[in-house]
């Protein structure tokens, strides 16, 4: 990237999330969340290019409670 | 933190999935121990950031005002409706701007209204944004009122 893009970017905010996103990836356990990606719904708000297509996806669980769910 | 590991598959199955230069994917962990760091603008800042960095090259407009912020001795930064008036210009530049936003039951409460109502401006604005959003359920029912008939 050159290196004015780059100052752009940074002034623009100086918080780019990749760190903690790598940090989260890291400690990702195998298998958690495939539901998720199989999910229909998933799939629809990802890659449908229906502009009547619900736009908004929300993913709610409690905290500990070990399930996160869809609705 | 179960959430947080969903939220992090999401994203990178999008950043995977990312088809040349249509589409962005831009996201933001919001974390409780940062809230006095975190509001409307420190988060849709970063998704601008992020929106910029997927485009091919700076927008005109975003470069003059870089300049002109350079050139004041403050050089302050990007106020919430500079922020919000540029990613609704430049996400329609997109075939598609994914905004991924963990934990918003950890967002600052003081904060939340200005960042619903940005982030309802951004969906009406722009057609071609797609919204993945976590947090507890009392935050889901919430989020159905302020996205009636656009929530899945």
């Amino acid at each position: 990237m050159p290196d004015e893009k780059r100052q752009i970017l940074e002034w623009i905010s100086p918080f780019a999330s990749r760190e903690r996103h790598q940090a989260v990836r890291d400690s990702r356990a195998e298998g958690v969340g495939d539901w998720l990606l199989r999910n229909r719904n998933f799939s629809t708000w990802r890659t449908s290019e229906d502009r009547t297509v619900k736009p908004v996806l929300f993913c709610y669980g409690h905290p500990g409670a070990g399930k996160t769910y869809i609705r | 933190m179960l959430k947080q590991q969903h939220s992090s598959l999401v994203i990178d199955t999008l950043l995977d999935g990312i088809d040349g230069d249509g589409e962005a994917v831009a996201y933001v962990y919001c974390d409780f121990s940062a809230r006095n760091a975190q509001s409307a603008t420190t988060v849709l800042g970063s998704v601008l950031r992020q929106v910029v960095g997927a485009l091919e090259k700076i927008p005109d407009e975003l470069q003059k005002v870089f300049e002109r912020a350079k050139r004041q001795a403050d050089g302050c930064g990007l106020r919430l409706p500079e922020i919000l008036d540029m990613l609704t210009k430049f996400i329609p530049r997109l075939e598609r701007g994914f905004i991924c936003i963990d934990a918003l039951d950890e967002f600052p409460t003081m904060h939340r209204a200005q960042l619903w109502g940005s982030l309802q401006r951004l969906v009406r604005e722009c057609p071609n944004t797609r919204l993945f959003l976590t947090g507890r359920p009392r935050l889901g029912r919430k989020w159905r009122t302020i996205f009636p008939k656009k929530l899945i």
